[in-house]
């Protein structure tokens, strides 16, 4: 064989060995927790990069737990809801945390079914942010393939390409560079601490909160997210201002209701906590209406299609925990216990939810939202707002002096005819 | 079906190999034979109709080529009609299928018409395959070609590795090939070609694709909502002239390669354009065998005509340091601009592209007004060398990332704001964080106008270190007719070819370190293919 021929022998020999070294790589470490490959501290422990595919990881994480109960929502539930909390009955265990940054309401229901056909499923518990509800979602169709799930397809019938599936997957995973990169990136993230982790359970850690407000402060937090909100709400407005009737998107909870109905499955909506920075942004735009509007409209569509197995809760309120001060202007020192900033609630208070709703429900936290209870409870917010803003001087509070002065009857009224 | 899918690695180009090895060892003829369905499959792969489209062109071209042969000599009149009817019948088709819109468009836009635009197929590489087939009536009418096949045409025509995206070649450098071709495994020419493929396919997805990712948006931002920074331009501008040097380089070389798999070789069509001294030295070294075509079939000609007609009118042509003004302006401005015209219209049916062609038609007419000049009053041609040789690098380079920005910008209207931001218009701004980082010197950029913004810095900081680390690459690497002279990697390229002088002296050699080296190169060009994304070119 003369030099050439050997070169070529040598190349192949060598390609194999790279690129097959660069599989068992990926399938040890695997950043994105597709194999359940055993986590060893200081080298995969923590799962890093899960983030970059996270419908991926959470498609193979949901098939290996086989929840009985599994979390449906956006990035508020991802690091808010702990699935492993012991506030969890013992009959809605394994608890699966299906959160995904910035789901909507469509890909909720698609997560749903994903979870359905694991075959365990009893319990739902589903996240649902106001903001989802302000136009109707507009899906990319077709999905890139790290958003496509094993079992259901994107019209939610059974998945009759899963062998496909799961060989775009495995070379997605196994034998790309951005995989490897991955690989390396969750390896030397090992000794940062803290280290962001997708946990086997769906879950995520605050760790990306932690650093953040240990380099910047809590302050900052609130003002880059208060800046985000306030760059949203023209947008909010105007698609709000469209809508003469029915809120959008109420049609995807009601897929979800009859879904679960068919199959017997306990279904929990849940109303989150938000902060009162983020409530006021909607009182000064003018969107509490809607606000009322699309809590009334759930607390319809559950009496009239829940048939018993679907609850509706709101811990939306001027409560205590929504009232927490921000830290002032220049404080990096100071912590806030219960937001991390004002979309995001901690978990020490999605603890609170969960005992709230499953634990001894001896707390006042949040109500069971019913067509009967709903209007007083929407007067009761608005009365709890009067009550923050007389407390913190009425005009001389920040949102409340956009909007005139602080809550009176006269407001009431408009409002009511507002909703009328 | 792009050179860098898994399908066309790992299934199309194996299974064509196989089969053209073991046929050419019984027969080159059925191996050739081979080699044209293949193309042809290759070519209807990206849509079928592409196929239905090109045959009927392919076979009226052959019919005219197969008459000019029969009649040059004994009547050279009809001959001249024949060529013509060629050349008019292949620009309607290219004008029909590429241009119609852009002329529909203009005419609305000049006259206010409101012509409703049709939809069009394009059939692909419609640009390369319609100025080859030009070049071969040309040269048939010229006696360059004696004889010829429809099986021989076809492949000529039709053959895959550079049926695209070029080299736009001449049936008289490639059939020869063919004919003498054995057909058979030959271990050298796949060593060759496989390095060739594998560094090609390496500069396109791990080069070309990463800038790619932050080059677009910038543009998208620039069209959508404007604004954009002095440093997001000129990160933008500088990223995307890499990402079409790297792209275009990648996919000259992946078309090198695969063609040497079949024991031929292109001509050259990409030689370190950036590395260029001036705009002529850049075209010579930017799509090669365009610049060839179009010197060949339009500036030469052009030239030859309007110098006769000039010298029959008794008015002066061209006569080096002494050139007049009328002179140059008619026999090098006019016919520069007009073919740069040409050059900027092949390549895009848009206002934007005519614009592109136009700037360069003017910076090389700037550039040799410039070489007649100097020797009027700089005539130490060493001492000029050694002054301008840097500086002609450093002005080309801008000249040609400038002009860059209206190929790239998807409207005349963005590329303006570009340049607008390029120069300072809208001050020159740094992010924030940059700005706390650099402490006391912060105050410095602060009296120079310089403003802080409220953006991260470690995103524009990882732009830097990439488009640095390329432009190294771009200057001081070798590139792959340098590495692999030895071997004659395109046609004409041989050990003796000349280096520029400040590459690092590397030469490849089908040696077992070059075999890991390469097989790492490969597989990581092979792992970042997760993410197809089209060769530029492919559009043209």
């Amino acid at each position: 064989m003369g030099s050439a021929g050997r070169f070529c022998l040598i190349w192949l020999i060598s390609l194999l060995a790279t690129i097959g070294l660069a599989g068992l790589i990926n399938y040890e470490i695997d950043p994105y927790d597709v194999y359940g490959s055993a986590r060893m501290p200081g080298v995969n422990q923590f799962k890093a990069q899960a983030k970059n595919h996270m419908m991926l990881a959470k498609s193979y994480q949901v098939n290996r737990v086989r929840p009985t109960t599994v979390l449906l929502g956006s990035s508020r539930v991802l690091i808010g809801l702990d699935a492993q909390s012991a506030s969890w009955p013992a009959y809605m265990c394994p608890v699966y945390n299906f959160g995904v940054p910035g789901s909507s309401s469509t890909s909720q229901f698609e997560s749903l079914q994903e979870t359905y056909w694991t075959g365990h499923l009893k319990y739902v518990v589903a996240v649902l942010d106001f903001e989802n509800f302000v136009q109707e979602d507009q899906v990319r169709r077709p999905l890139s393939e790290d958003q496509r799930r094993l079992h259901t397809l994107e019209d939610g019938r059974p998945n009759v390409y899963r062998s496909r599936q799961l060989f775009a997957d495995s070379l997605l995973t196994l034998f790309t560079l951005g995989a490897l990169e991955d690989s390396l990136a969750t390896v030397l993230a090992q000794t940062r601490e803290p280290t962001l982790d997708l946990r086997p359970d769906g879950s995520a850690n605050e760790a990306e909160f932690i650093r953040a407000v240990t380099v910047d402060g809590y302050r900052v937090l609130f003002d880059q997210k208060e800046s985000d909100v306030r760059k949203r709400e023209p947008d909010l407005v105007r698609k709000l201002s469209n809508i003469r009737q029915k809120m959008p998107n109420l049609d995807q909870v009601a897929k979800m209701i009859e879904f679960c109905r068919e199959r017997g499955v306990a279904l929990a909506l849940v109303i989150p906590p938000t902060h009162v920075d983020t409530l006021e942004i909607y009182w000064a735009d003018g969107l509490w209406p809607r606000v009322e509007q699309w809590k009334t409209e759930l607390a319809g569509l559950v009496q009239s299609e829940g048939g018993g197995l679907v609850s509706l809760w709101d811990f939306e309120a001027y409560d205590q925990y929504a009232t927490e001060a921000r830290p002032k202007a220049n404080d990096f020192q100071s912590a806030t216990k219960w937001f991390w900033e004002p979309s995001h609630f901690k978990k020490t208070l999605g603890e609170l939810m969960l005992k709230r709703m499953f634990g001894d429900g001896s707390s006042d936290f949040g109500v069971q939202l019913t067509l009967t209870n709903v209007a007083s409870r929407n007067a009761f917010v608005r009365e709890q707002r009067f009550a923050y803003h007389c407390t913190r001087g009425g005009t001389q509070s920040l949102p409340a002096a956009r909007n005139g002065d602080c809550w009176t009857a006269d407001s009431h009224m408009r409002l009511d005819r507002t909703l009328n | 079906m792009l050179f860098n899918s898994y399908t066309f690695i790992f299934a199309f180009l194996p299974a064509t190999l196989s089969v053209f090895y073991l046929l050419g060892s019984r027969s080159s003829s059925r191996a050739l034979i081979w080699l044209t369905i293949v193309s042809l499959t290759f070519y209807a792969w990206w849509r079928p109709i592409n196929v239905l489209l090109i045959a009927p062109s392919i076979v009226i071209n052959f019919c005219l080529a197969r008459a000019l042969i029969r009649v040059k000599d004994s009547k050279p009149g009809l001959a001249r009609v024949l060529l013509l009817s060629g050349i008019a019948f292949n620009v309607c088709f290219l004008g029909y299928f590429k241009y119609w819109n852009f002329f529909e468009g203009t005419i609305n836009d000049a006259f206010g018409t409101r012509m409703v635009l049709t939809h069009v197929i394009l059939p692909l590489g419609i640009s390369f395959i319609t100025f080859q087939k030009i070049a071969f009536l040309v040269d048939a009418h010229a006696g360059r070609i004696e004889s010829l096949s429809l099986r021989d045409y076809a492949l000529f025509v039709l053959f895959f590795p550079q049926l695209v995206s070029g080299p736009i070649v001449h049936y008289r450098e490639m059939m020869p090939q063919f004919r003498t071709a054995s057909a058979q495994f030959n271990a050298e020419n796949v060593a060759v070609g496989l390095t060739l493929f594998f560094f090609g396919l390496f500069k396109k997805v791990i080069f070309a694709d990463s800038l790619a990712a932050f080059v677009s948006p910038i543009y998208s931002h620039a069209q959508l909502a404007g604004g954009i920074t002095f440093v997001d331009s000129w990160i933008a501008a500088v990223g995307f002239t890499l990402q079409i040097y790297f792209d275009f380089s990648g996919y000259t070389d992946m078309a090198l390669g695969i063609a040497r798999f079949f024991g031929v070789k292109l001509p050259v069509n990409f030689n370190s354009p950036l590395r260029a001294t001036s705009i002529v030295d850049f075209w010579l070294r930017w799509h090669v065998s365009l610049t060839r075509f179009l010197t060949a079939y339009i500036y030469n000609p052009l030239v030859l005509h309007l110098t006769r007609r000039r010298a029959a009118k008794g008015l002066p042509v061209f006569g080096g340091r002494e050139t007049s003004i009328p002179a140059f302006a008619t026999l090098l401005m006019f016919p520069t601009v007009l073919t740069m015209f040409v050059s900027g219209l092949w390549h895009g049916a848009g206002y934007q592209y005519v614009i592109w062609g136009l700037l360069h038609g003017g910076l090389l007419t700037v550039n040799h007004g410039w070489r007649i000049l100097r020797l009027r009053f700089w005539t130490n041609a060493e001492n000029y060398l050694r002054v301008m040789r840097p500086v002609g690098f450093v002005l080309t380079f801008l000249s040609v990332v400038f002009a860059m920005v209206m190929f790239r910008a998807p409207s005349v209207r963005t590329s303006c704001a570009m340049w607008k931001a390029m120069v300072g218009e809208s001050g020159i701004s740094l992010p924030v964080a940059i700005f706390s980082h650099l402490k006391g010197l912060s105050a410095v950029l602060i009296s120079l106008g310089i403003r802080p913004e409220f953006s991260g810095g470690k995103a524009l900081t990882q732009e830097v270190l990439v488009i640095s680390g390329l432009l190294a690459i771009t200057f001081w690497s070798p590139n792959t007719l340098q590495l692999l002279a030895r071997f004659e990697p395109a046609i004409g390229v041989t050990a003796k070819t000349r280096r520029q002088g400040w590459e690092l002296p590397v030469v490849w050699s089908p040696s077992a370190a070059w075999a890991v080296g390469m097989a790492v190169i490969a597989a990581i060009g092979l792992l970042a293919l997760g993410q197809l994304s089209e060769f530029l070119y492919w559009q043209f």
